[in-house]
């Protein structure tokens, strides 16, 4: 008995883990809060809101949130949109903070965690792998 | 089922522990920056025009502590306060840990201004002073010292209509000066408000910020902070000789606009000009025409290579300085009976223009980073005995080149080695007897920089510099002087831990 319910619940969460935490490289979609009336962003508007220089989207505060710097789908992500390594990356974040023109956005572990904060804040702008994309925000596409 | 709450538990659990903590924008952050710096001069004579810039000793020393303060009560508000805490030469930033020591007519500057504040100490002349009758005194108070008096009284009978209150002061601090005090190091640094200000923004192309700002001219002077120079010492003409004002208080706008890839920059501001030198009076705006404005424009792409920024800044402002003279008639029949009056006294008048260009280009791991300054000041009232110098100009040219190459080492450790030279000169310093400059048997500097910048983790930085520097004597039909050779040379090898948090 005790073997079977030690199975169950070692199957459960190892369901419920892959459920909130999996990525997969190079694979991301664009997400929004599901209020947001834009239904695409261009690469260079997309670039500027993680860099900090647009900082409105659909007439709202921008708040880009990145994924860890060390998950594959960062590291896929920031190369491409912004054309730094992700180095360069924390480099020109650091810089701007120095030059007093802001900090670098909010970091998030998993998708779980990213979707609830764009699902919550009106102009949050996201990535997520492409398989995490659920009901609970805005997929939108890049020009 | 009975083991299905079980399962639940676990997965709740799991779901509360993998997504951590949904929080809305930190609407306050503190964050900052410091720098630890060694320092030893390699060339540097006691009969130096340069000793008073820099200690023979081996320094070592905190640098900057500056901390953010950074306040977003909304969506388009946000407030900043950089405190800086400088133990070293230069309030700015990219202080070389320097200590030295400055002499104030032979007498160390903090037993003179203990001498001065001796003399604020009171305003009512004591029974003693009847002997003075009526003098104009510079400065505030007075004290009952039988030295000042003594002074007072023989300035006054010989028929003086203004008293160098300091001139006694000092020759009363000199006589007990002891060697150890006449030696006591003169530390410059001290905590310093480097930016406060609140912004309103509107769009991405306009934003209105008020209160105090760096100025944003050229490149050097907006970055500021040690964690992102490449380098451990300043240029001198954004810190020692500031072309532009460093910083300044008044309102600005600022905004970006985009073709496409391209990114053209502007920032306008209206200030009460000029707080870092001689000559400039801070927050007072005599009339309209006191203020100061300026700008700077930029074009910025990192498409056609990996990054090129060219700008180009310019400023006009007023340099005023003045202080309260305190006219005080003491009655000699009654000295109960006391006068007084006060006035302002204009001592410098001048105004200044300021014009730069800058260029930062990045490609391959190759960057290069100049700028090219010119200011012009004109001087409009030297003050009593100067008007030979009524209208004339004393102008400054100045420019570096800084190069360096991006090793990435691993992940994680980056090796810049980089060459640095800048040029400094001005004409006609002469012009302007009320600056310090007029006084300094100079007209150019130049100082070379090589070094290597180890970056740890993107925010954490050791450099390790060799500075050696140059300085052109002023002809000596001017400014009498016996300066030649190594006289007028330094070389300093310095080396600089330095973290952003």
């Amino acid at each position: 008995m005790k073997m079977k319910i030690s199975n169950v619940i070692k199957k459960t969460i190892l369901i419920a883990l892959i459920a909130a935490g999996v990525t997969f490289a190079g694979d991301y979609v664009v997400i929004v809060n599901p209020s947001n009336g834009l239904s695409s962003l261009s690469k260079g508007e997309l670039k500027r809101v993680f860099t900090g220089k647009m900082k409105q989207v659909d007439g709202k505060k921008a708040v880009p949130i990145n994924f860890a710097y060390d998950n594959a789908t960062a590291q896929a992500f920031i190369p491409e949109v912004t054309g730094k390594d992700v180095n360069k990356y924390k480099k020109y974040w650091v810089e701007q903070m120095i030059k007093g023109k802001g900090t670098a956005p909010m970091i998030k572990a998993n998708s779980a965690a990213i979707k609830a904060l764009v699902s919550q804040i009106p102009g949050a702008v996201g990535y997520v792998p492409a398989a995490d994309v659920d009901a609970t925000v805005k997929k939108i596409d890049i020009n | 089922m009975k083991n299905m709450w079980k399962v639940g538990i676990a997965v709740l659990l799991v779901l509360l522990i993998t997504s951590g903590a949904w929080a809305q924008e930190d609407k306050f952050k503190v964050y900052g920056f410091m720098d630890v710096n060694y320092i030893k001069y390699t060339i540097l004579k006691d009969e130096s025009f340069v000793r008073q810039f820099g200690s023979k000793d081996h320094s070592f020393s905190l640098g900057n502590v500056n901390a953010y303060f950074d306040f977003k009560p909304g969506d388009n508000v946000r407030g900043l306060v950089e405190l800086g805490f400088n133990d070293g030469a230069y309030n700015h930033s990219g202080s070389n840990g320097t200590k030295f020591v400055t002499l104030y007519n032979g007498v160390d500057l903090q037993t003179a201004i203990a001498g001065l504040q001796a003399q604020a100490a009171g305003l009512r002349t004591q029974a003693a002073a009847a002997t003075a009758g009526a003098a104009t005194f510079a400065g505030f108070g007075l004290t009952d010292s039988a030295a000042y008096y003594t002074g007072l009284a023989a300035q006054a009978n010989a028929g003086a209509d203004q008293y160098d209150g300091a001139a006694v002061g000092l020759a009363a601090g000199a006589a007990g000066l002891s060697d150890s005090e006449a030696k006591d190091t003169r530390r410059t640094g001290g905590v310093t408000i480097e930016r406060a200000w609140l912004e309103l923004y509107l769009n991405d192309h306009f934003t209105l910020r008020s209160g105090k700002f760096i100025t944003p001219a050229g490149i050097w002077n907006v970055d500021h902070g040690s964690p992102i120079i490449t380098t451990i010492g300043q240029p001198n003409q954004t810190d020692f000789f500031p072309i532009f004002p460093i910083a300044q208080t008044g309102v600005m706008v600022y905004g970006a606009h985009w073709v496409g890839d391209h990114e053209l920059g502007y920032t306008g501001y209206i200030s009460t000009g000029r707080e870092d030198e001689p000559g400039s009076e801070i927050g007072a705006i005599e009339k309209v025409t006191d203020f100061a404005v300026g700008g700077h424009v930029s074009f910025k792409n990192e498409e056609i290579i990996d990054k090129l920024e060219i700008g180009a800044s310019g400023y006009g402002g007023t340099l005023r300085d003045k202080y309260m003279e305190m006219e005080i008639t003491v009655d000699f029949a009654d000295p109960n009976k006391v006068a007084i009056m006060h006035n302002d006294v204009v001592q410098y008048e001048g105004r200044e223009i300021a014009l730069g260009a800058d260029l930062k280009v990045s490609h391959m791991n190759i960057n290069l980073q100049s700028e090219l300054n010119y200011r012009a000041v004109t001087n409009e009232f030297g003050g009593p005995g100067t008007e030979a110098f009524d209208g004339k100009e004393t102008t400054y040219l100045a420019y570096y080149a800084l190069v360096s190459y991006d090793l990435r080492l691993t992940d994680n450790i980056s090796l810049t080695p980089y060459a640095f030279y800048e040029h400094i000169g001005w004409e006609d310093p002469e012009n302007q007897p009320y600056s310090t400059l007029a006084s300094y048997p100079l007209i150019a500097w130049d100082q070379y920089m090589f070094g290597l910048n180890f970056g740890l983790f993107s925010n954490l930085h050791w450099k390790v510099e060799y500075v050696y520097g140059t300085i052109d004597e002023q002809d000596p039909a001017i400014t009498a002087n016996n300066y030649s050779g190594d006289d007028l040379t330094f070389a300093r090898f310095q080396t600089q831990l330095t973290m952003a948090f």
